[in-house]
C-alpha cells in the first residue's frame, strides 16, 4: 500500500505525484513519439483515428460522465465541427485558427442546445439530443451552398507554415498534440472548481443547489465545453476522411461514442480514452481475426456485430464500472500484491440511496 | 522535413539501401507477387444493407476461383480480400487504409455505397490503384475522383438513363400530369436532374413534387399529393422497399396513375417481393432482368453454379458483380500478360470491351465510364419484368 505524505499544496496539486506513473506516462510519451517512426504506414494512420476519436469521447464524457446529461446526438457537433473547419479553411484562415475557431463555433452550438436542453433530464434529454442530431443531420444534407449536399465536401488541405500537415506521419503528430492539450485541459478542469461543481450536480442537483452552486448555468457549460471538444475532433475527422459527406456523422458515430465512455467507465477521463481505443480498433482487431479464421467462418455474416455485443454485454455484465474500473483494480491489486482483498471494491450500500435525492 | 533526412550516417544509408529494392518493387505493382495478384473490396457486411452483400461478394468471388481453377490470370492466382464498411464513410476510409497500405492491393472491384465510395476514391487512386466499378452514383464518383485513368464506372448515370427512360414514356403514353417522389439525397437528386431533362424538352413542367427519406416506410401523404394533383404518371427515385410501398399505396388509392422507377428500383427482388402490388409498374432498364423460371439456359446454369457454390440465391446483382469482375480479369488482367503493372491494366482496360450477358449488349469504357449507357423499359407482368420498350439509345444534348 502506498499513503501520500503532503507537505504543501503543490505536492497535492502535482498531475503525478509517485514516481512509478511519472515512469509509466514517461514511457508512454516516448512510445507515442517514436510510434512513426518505426510503424507501418496503416497503424500511423490507425492510431491518428483513434487520437480522434479519444477526443470525441473525451467530449461527451465531460457531459456524460461527469455531468451526468445524456446525449445521443453528439455527431451533431462532430458535424459541426467538421464543416466549421471545411468553411474556415476555404476563407483562407491558417489551420490552427480554423481548427480552434471550428471548436469554438460547435461549443457556441453546444452552448445554444445547452439552453433548453437542460430543461430536462434522464431519457427526456437523450430524446432532445438525439431531435438535435437529426435536425443537423438534415440540415447537413439541404443546405447546400455551405456544406455541398449529400454530394459532399472536399476537405482542404491543412497548410502549417506553408508545409502540408495532412500527410501521414504529420497528421499523426497533430492528432497526438490536439489530444494532450484536451486531455491537459480537462485534467485541470475536473480538479478545479468547474469540475467538481460539475460531479456535484452529477450526483445530486439538490445538493449541489444547496451548496451554492449555480445549477442551470454549470449544466449549459458543461453542454458548451462538450460541444467544443467534440467539434475540435470533428475538425481533425474531416482532414482525416478527406471527403465528407452527411451520412459521417450518422447517429450510429453518436451511439459509437456513447459506446466509448460507457465501456470506458463514465466519470473517468482515462475511460474515455481506453474505451475510444478499444471501441476504435474492435473492427480492424475483427477483420485481423477474420483472416486466421476458417474461411467459412470467416465469411459468415454478421460476425464482426456479434463480436461487437459480445465485447458489450461482457462490460455491462462484469464490469459495470468499465475499463477504467478495471485498470484501478489491476493496479491496485499489484500494489497491495500480496495483500489485495477481493471486497475492496464492494461499495456500502448506504452511499448509493444517497444519489436517488436528485 | 523528417530528422532522420538531415543526417546521413552508416545506419541511414543501409536502411536506405535495404528499402530501395521495395520501394522500386512497389513502383512497379502493389499487390503483385510472383504467384499472387492481391485484390480487395469493401462491402456493407453489418450496416443497413448488409442483407444483400452476399451476392456482390460472392459473385465476385465466384469469377475469381473459376480464375484460379483455370490456373490463375498468366501464371498468378488471384486473392481477394473483403472488409466491412458498415455504409459509414469513415469506417470506409479506415477498411481502404488497410487494403491499400497494409495488404498493398493492387485493385479494388466492386466496393459498395455511394457516400462510401466518395470518400475513399480520391486516395485509392492517388495511391496508383485500379478502382473498379463501384456501386455508386457514377457522376459524383468520377467527379471527387478526379476523372483517374485508374477509375472506371460501370453504373449507368442516374441522370441520363432517367432522361433516356421518362423521353419514352412521355413520347409514347402522352401523360397530361407528370409528378415526382424522390429519395432525398444523390439518388433522387440525379434522376430528378434526369427527369426534369425529358419534361423540359417536352415543354412541360411537373405537377407535384414530393420526398422520403432513406428508411421511410410509409407513403402515404406523397402519394396522397400526387392523386390531390391528378397525376397521370408518377416518376419515383426508389430502391426496393420504398418502390413497393408506393405502389401499394397507388393501389390502395385506386389510382389510375402510371408509375416509373429509376434503375435502382426495376430489381427482380421489386417483383418477387411485391407480387401483386407492383403489377404494372414501369422500370428503367440498364441491364437484362430475368423474371424467376423465364431465365434463358445460360443464365439457369450460372445461378445453379453459384447456388452450388455459396449456397445463396442468384439474383441480378450477383450476376453484375460477377461481370464486372470478369471485366477486370478478362479485360484488364489478362491481357497485359506477366507484366501487371497499374498503367498497363489501366490502359488495356480503357481499350477492352464485355459482351457478358447480362448487359443489353457489347459495352466499352468512354473516358473510363460504361458506353453505350442505353436502356429499356419493363413493366411487371405477370409477376416478372418484362420488355415494354425497344432498346433506347441516349438523347445526347
Amino acid at each position: 500500500m502506498r499513503f501520500s505524505y503532503d507537505t504543501s499544496y503543490a505536492d497535492a496539486q502535482r498531475l503525478l505525484r509517485h514516481w512509478p506513473g511519472r515512469i509509466a506516462y514517461a514511457v508512454l510519451a516516448a512510445v507515442l513519439l517514436a510510434g512513426p517512426l518505426v510503424l507501418p504506414k496503416f497503424f500511423i494512420g490507425e492510431a491518428a483515428a483513434t487520437f480522434i476519436a479519444c477526443i470525441m469521447a473525451l467530449g461527451l464524457m465531460v457531459l456524460t460522465g461527469f455531468t451526468g446529461q445524456v446525449s445521443l446526438g453528439h455527431a451533431a457537433f462532430v458535424a459541426i465541427g467538421a464543416y466549421a473547419e471545411i468553411g474556415l479553411l476555404d476563407a483562407g484562415l491558417p489551420f490552427p485558427l480554423a481548427l480552434s475557431l471550428a471548436g469554438a463555433i460547435a461549443g457556441a452550438a453546444g452552448l445554444l442546445i445547452g439552453l433548453p436542453a437542460i430543461r430536462v433530464s434522464g431519457l427526456y434529454l437523450a430524446m432532445v439530443t438525439l431531435a438535435f442530431a437529426l435536425v443537423v443531420e438534415q440540415a447537413v444534407g439541404r443546405w447546400k451552398s455551405v456544406t455541398g449536399g449529400y454530394d459532399g465536401a472536399q476537405v482542404p488541405d491543412a497548410l502549417l507554415f506553408g508545409a502540408n500537415i495532412g500527410g501521414l506521419v504529420p497528421f499523426y503528430y497533430v492528432c497526438l498534440a490536439v489530444l494532450v492539450l484536451v486531455l491537459l485541459a480537462l485534467i485541470n478542469l475536473t480538479r478545479g472548481y468547474v469540475g467538481r461543481a460539475f460531479v456535484g450536480i452529477r450526483d445530486s442537483e439538490a445538493a449541489a443547489h444547496a451548496l451554492g452552486i449555480w445549477v442551470s448555468g454549470y449544466k449549459v457549460l458543461a453542454f458548451g465545453i462538450s460541444a467544443a471538444i467534440t467539434g475540435l475532433g470533428g475538425a481533425l475527422l474531416a482532414h482525416q476522411v478527406q471527403y465528407v459527406t452527411p451520412d459521417v456523422f450518422s447517429l450510429n458515430l453518436s451511439m459509437q461514442l456513447v459506446l466509448m465512455v460507457v465501456v470506458g467507465g463514465l466519470g473517468s477521463l482515462r475511460g474515455a480514452v481506453l474505451g475510444a481505443v478499444l471501441i476504435g480498433l474492435l473492427p480492424t482487431a475483427i477483420s485481423r481475426l477474420k483472416a486466421a479464421l476458417p474461411s467459412v467462418a470467416a465469411a459468415q455474416f454478421g460476425l464482426d456485430t456479434f463480436i461487437f455485443g459480445l465485447v458489450l454485454a461482457g462490460f455491462v455484465l462484469f464490469e459495470p464500472s468499465g475499463l477504467n474500473g478495471r485498470w484501478i483494480k489491476l493496479r491496485t491489486f499489484f500494489e497491495a500484491f500480496p495483500l489485495y482483498r477481493r471486497r475492496t471494491f464492494v461499495r456500502g450500500k448506504a452511499y448509493a440511496s444517497s444519489e436517488r435525492h436528485r | 522535413m523528417r530528422p532522420n533526412r538531415l543526417t546521413l550516417n552508416r545506419r541511414t544509408l543501409i536502411a536506405a539501401a535495404l528499402a530501395a529494392p521495395a520501394i522500386a518493387r512497389r513502383a512497379h505493382a502493389a499487390g503483385v507477387s510472383d504467384g499472387e495478384i492481391l485484390l480487395g473490396t469493401h462491402l456493407d457486411l453489418t450496416g443497413p444493407v448488409a442483407a444483400g452483400m452476399p451476392s456482390i461478394r460472392f459473385g465476385t468471388q465466384m469469377r475469381i476461383d473459376e480464375a484460379n481453377e483455370a490456373g490463375g490470370v498468366n501464371g498468378r492466382k488471384l486473392r481477394l480480400i473483403v472488409e466491412d464498411n458498415g455504409s459509414q464513410p469513415q469506417m470506409a476510409v479506415r477498411a481502404t487504409d488497410k487494403l491499400i497500405r497494409s495488404d498493398e492491393v493492387f485493385a479494388i472491384v466492386n466496393p459498395f455505397g455511394s457516400g462510401t465510395n466518395a470518400a475513399v476514391v480520391k486516395r485509392a487512386v492517388d495511391a496508383g490503384v485500379i478502382y473498379f466499378a463501384p456501386w455508386a452514383a457514377s457522376a459524383i464518383i468520377r467527379r471527387i475522383g478526379g476523372n483517374s485513368k485508374y477509375l472506371f464506372t460501370t453504373v449507368p448515370n442516374y441522370d441520363t438513363t432517367m432522361a433516356t427512360g421518362a423521353g419514352w414514356m412521355i413520347d409514347t403514353h402522352k401523360p397530361q400530369k407528370i409528378g415526382f417522389i424522390m429519395q432525398e439525397g444523390p439518388l433522387g437528386d440525379l434522376v430528378k436532374q434526369g427527369a426534369m431533362a425529358a419534361l423540359t424538352a417536352h415543354g412541360m413542367k411537373p405537377v407535384a413534387e414530393a420526398s422520403y427519406k432513406a428508411g421511410d416506410i410509409d407513403f402515404s401523404s406523397q402519394v396522397a399529393r400526387m392523386q390531390a394533383a391528378g397525376t397521370d404518371l408518377i416518376i419515383i427515385a426508389t430502391i426496393t422497399r420504398e418502390t413497393i410501398g408506393i405502389m401499394a399505396e397507388v393501389k390502395k388509392l385506386g389510382m389510375a396513375a402510371k408509375v416509373l422507377t429509376a434503375s435502382p428500383g426495376r430489381t427482380g427482388i421489386v417483383a418477387d417481393l411485391g407480387k401483386q402490388t407492383v403489377e404494372g409498374l414501369y422500370g428503367i432498364g440498364a441491364w437484362n432482368a430475368y423474371a424467376a423460371g423465364k431465365e434463358p439456359a445460360e443464365v439457369k446454369a450460372w445461378q445453379e453454379k453459384l447456388t452450388r457454390r455459396h449456397g445463396i440465391n442468384a439474383d441480378e446483382n450477383a450476376i453484375l458483380a460477377y461481370a464486372y469482375a470478369d471485366w477486370l480479369i478478362s479485360g484488364g488482367l489478362q491481357p497485359v500478360g506477366r507484366e501487371v503493372t497499374n498503367d498497363r491494366v489501366a490502359a488495356a482496360l480503357a481499350a477492352s470491351a464485355s459482351e457478358h450477358f447480362i448487359f443489353y449488349g457489347p459495352k466499352r469504357f468512354v473516358d473510363g465510364h460504361i458506353d453505350p449507357e442505353d436502356v429499356q423499359i419493363d413493366q411487371v407482368t405477370g409477376g416478372g419484368w418484362a420488355p415494354a420498350s425497344p432498346r433506347l439509345l441516349p438523347r445526347k444534348g
